[in-house]
């Protein structure tokens, strides 16, 4: 019976519910901020909605244009490590015995299983003067240093005089190293499945025509991964170009998102219209970026098809 | 690299091969793994210009086979040399030999003239020879003018050209082809059949290719290697492969046979006399004196048929259990009087209506020199 296809309660009765869902949970208060953002702080909570455009025009002082431009640059860098540091990953997870596969897709997205507060903070317990990084270079440190006393040239004070502890936290390169270590996943799994799915014959084609395995990866596999390369690049730029943990527990006072000021609008300045003209602001960039590649990932299957 | 050496179009006669093989294999054995081995100790000798088939049912290793001569499997034990110089450790994109894929692996993301042209670009052939070549591989594919083409703009037929021309344009001193008609249609498959040979007449270069279908085996082939768990029962020509198997899997795999067992009762002076239960005595010529139980074997299509008692050496009487009309020939499925079943495939070549009906009784016989004793 196919009656059920075209049968119009049985479609209603399924379209209503998450259609309900998405609308008073989702779009429902996205308009009503969407709202706020052309709004004016009236008071305390009132906010009235006036249809003004001074929230975005003050959006577009240098000093945000500044944390937008840094939020792109942190967001991009961290999408490029990941990339360099996913792909290999995503090769040895393709290429590894079979048995072998599921484990390391687990291990994979085991950070997933706790939470990114904790995770972080994890990660200052490594950073930081006193953590783990610094414990074992100071242990080489010593063990450096007893070892030039021995051989006699203990006075000349090789390695220094005294362990000077790396800075590691509260700056932007321990911004962007958490980063990657949050987004990491989110480059793999996608690259991963991309590559799985790669027809093995195809890279075996390219060695027997005389390709070498560098060839074989830049002329074969790189254009044939391309849709996993670039759905990994979207959901990796994407959530690291909102982080607001990530900056604000290992950046410095420098090294500020634009979704901490969004936030602080929101919670410390109390100003709602601000924070959403801001929060506007980004989506419309990242859908900006997305209709690019569906433009362009269109023009490119309809050439296949031409 | 020089032009014309063994060039596309410059055909060589395979009667004028070299003496020395263009491709030896020595005692190759390849495991994965524990258990038995895919590839079990195998030896042959392929001369310059043969087409030679690697023939066997699913999993018999012919494919493993394969894949060792294009380098993506390293045998376990032996050695292979490809134009005299041993291949072991070198990589695929080293040997002077090229692979048309199962699956031809043509690349979607490159054109066919991309594709044909991709393994002399990464080899750093020059812009204006690498046209050349290419256009001269297309045209030897019968592809001239689908350059600018897509993969997925092609047909199935027309796919597996593309993966010819590409592994030709190299001039490999071997071409090896994995499967090479398996993905297509019955009717393209006849026909390609005829073209891959003729394709290798115009190119004058060696052609191993592997198949699990023993027709294509035995029109396409100059000599056959059948292979069964990995080794090799049997290399000839298909003619004696067919009319002299030497063991009962290859007389049981290559076409159709009726297979009894027997025991030689007596031997000498060039003459067996054979007891197969159900049919008596069989006195048969043949030059070996063996002993014990043996294969005894028929070709359906040696089997004679006639109301009367026959004037041969031996006949059985039998009744036709079942019967199927083919056009060109029926074969028939009998039964003799003690019991034992046979196949027999007779010509239609008498035009008109056909007088065969079930539990018809017969006389069958055939020449004791068709018999076929299988010792193995």
């Amino acid at each position: 019976m196919e009656g059920w296809r075209t049968n119009r309660r049985v479609f209603w009765t399924f379209f209503t519910p998450p259609t309900a869902w998405l609308v008073l949970f989702f779009l429902a208060p996205l308009a009503l901020v969407w709202g706020f953002s052309f709004g004016e702080k009236r008071g305390l909570v009132e906010i009235a909605i006036n249809g003004t455009l001074e929230n975005y025009v003050r959006a577009l002082d240098p000093l945000y244009l500044r944390i937008f431009a840094k939020s792109f640059w942190f967001a991009a860098l961290t999408t490029l490590i990941c990339l360099a540091v996913g792909f290999p990953v995503a090769i040895a997870i393709t290429f590894a015995p079979s048995r072998w596969k599921p484990i390391l897709l687990l291990l994979t997205i085991l950070p997933f299983w706790t939470n990114l507060l904790i995770r972080t903070y994890a990660l200052i317990a490594v950073l930081r003067t006193r953590g783990y990084v610094n414990f074992t270079a100071e242990w080489v440190w010593e063990k450096t240093n007893a070892a030039l006393g021995w051989v006699g040239l203990g006075d000349l004070q090789l390695v220094g005089e005294r362990f000077e502890p790396f800075q590691m936290l509260y700056n932007n390169t321990a911004v962007v190293f958490g980063l990657v270590y949050v987004h990491l996943p989110f480059m793999v799994l996608p690259l991963y499945a991309a590559l799985d799915r790669l027809d093995r014959s195809y890279l075996e084609a390219s060695l027997d025509l005389g390709a070498g395995q560098i060839r074989t990866f830049a002329s074969v596999v790189v254009p044939l991964a391309l849709p996993g390369i670039v759905s990994g690049v979207i959901i990796t730029f994407i959530p690291a170009l909102g982080s607001f943990l990530t900056p604000d527990l290992l950046g410095g006072t420098d090294s500020q998102m634009i979704a901490n000021v969004i936030e602080r609008q929101f919670k410390s300045a109390n100003d709602w219209p601000f924070g959403a003209a801001l929060s506007f602001i980004l989506m419309y960039v990242t859908f900006f970026a997305l209709a690019l590649r569906a433009v362009t990932s269109r023009g490119r299957s309809a050439m296949e098809a031409a | 690299m020089t032009r014309g050496r063994h060039g596309i179009g410059n055909g060589t006669d395979r009667g004028a091969a070299s003496a020395q093989p263009i491709i030896e294999i020595r005692g190759v054995t390849k495991r994965f793994g524990a258990g038995e081995p895919a590839v079990d100790s195998v030896d042959l000798e392929i001369p310059e210009g043969e087409l030679f088939a690697l023939l066997g049912p699913s999993g018999c290793g012919k494919t493993t086979l394969l894949r060792m001569l294009a380098g993506f499997e390293t045998p376990t034990a032996g050695a292979i040399r490809i134009d005299g110089s041993d291949v072991a450790g070198m990589p695929p994109n080293r040997r002077p030999v090229n692979m048309v894929f199962q699956s031809y692996a043509v690349f979607p993301h490159m054109s066919v003239s991309d594709n044909v042209a991709y393994g002399l670009r990464v080899t750093g052939v020059p812009a204006a020879e690498r046209r050349e070549r290419v256009r001269e591989a297309l045209g030897l594919v019968r592809l001239d003018g689908l350059g600018a083409r897509k993969p997925d703009q092609l047909s199935g037929g027309q796919r597996q050209r593309v993966a010819l021309a590409r592994a030709l344009v190299k001039r490999p001193r071997v071409l090896l082809l994995d499967e090479p008609l398996s993905a297509l249609d019955a009717k393209l498959r006849e026909a390609m059949r005829l073209e891959l040979v003729n394709l290798r007449i115009a190119v004058g270069i060696t052609f191993v290719f592997v198949t699990h279908d023993q027709d294509e085996a035995l029109s396409m082939a100059d000599r056959i290697a059948v292979m069964e768990r990995g080794r090799v029962r049997q290399v000839a020509e298909p003619a004696t492969l067919y009319e002299y198997p030497n063991c009962r899997f290859v007389a049981d795999f290559i076409g159709k046979v009726n297979l009894f067992e027997g025991t030689v009762r007596a031997a000498g002076s060039g003459e067996l006399t054979l007891e197969v239960p159900g049919l008596g005595a069989l006195r048969i010529p043949h030059a070996e004196p063996v002993r014990g139980a043996v294969g005894v074997a028929v070709r359906p299509e040696k089997v004679r048929l006639s109301h009367t008692r026959p004037d041969a050496q031996f006949s059985f009487e039998a009744t036709v259990e079942d019967f199927a009309y083919y056009g060109s020939e029926t074969h028939l499925f009998l039964v003799t009087d003690k019991g034992l079943r046979l196949a027999a495939t007779v010509p239609n070549s008498d035009r008109g209506p056909i007088r065969i009906e079930r539990g018809a009784p017969r006389f069958v016989s055939w020449r004791p020199g068709d018999t076929l004793v299988l010792t193995e």
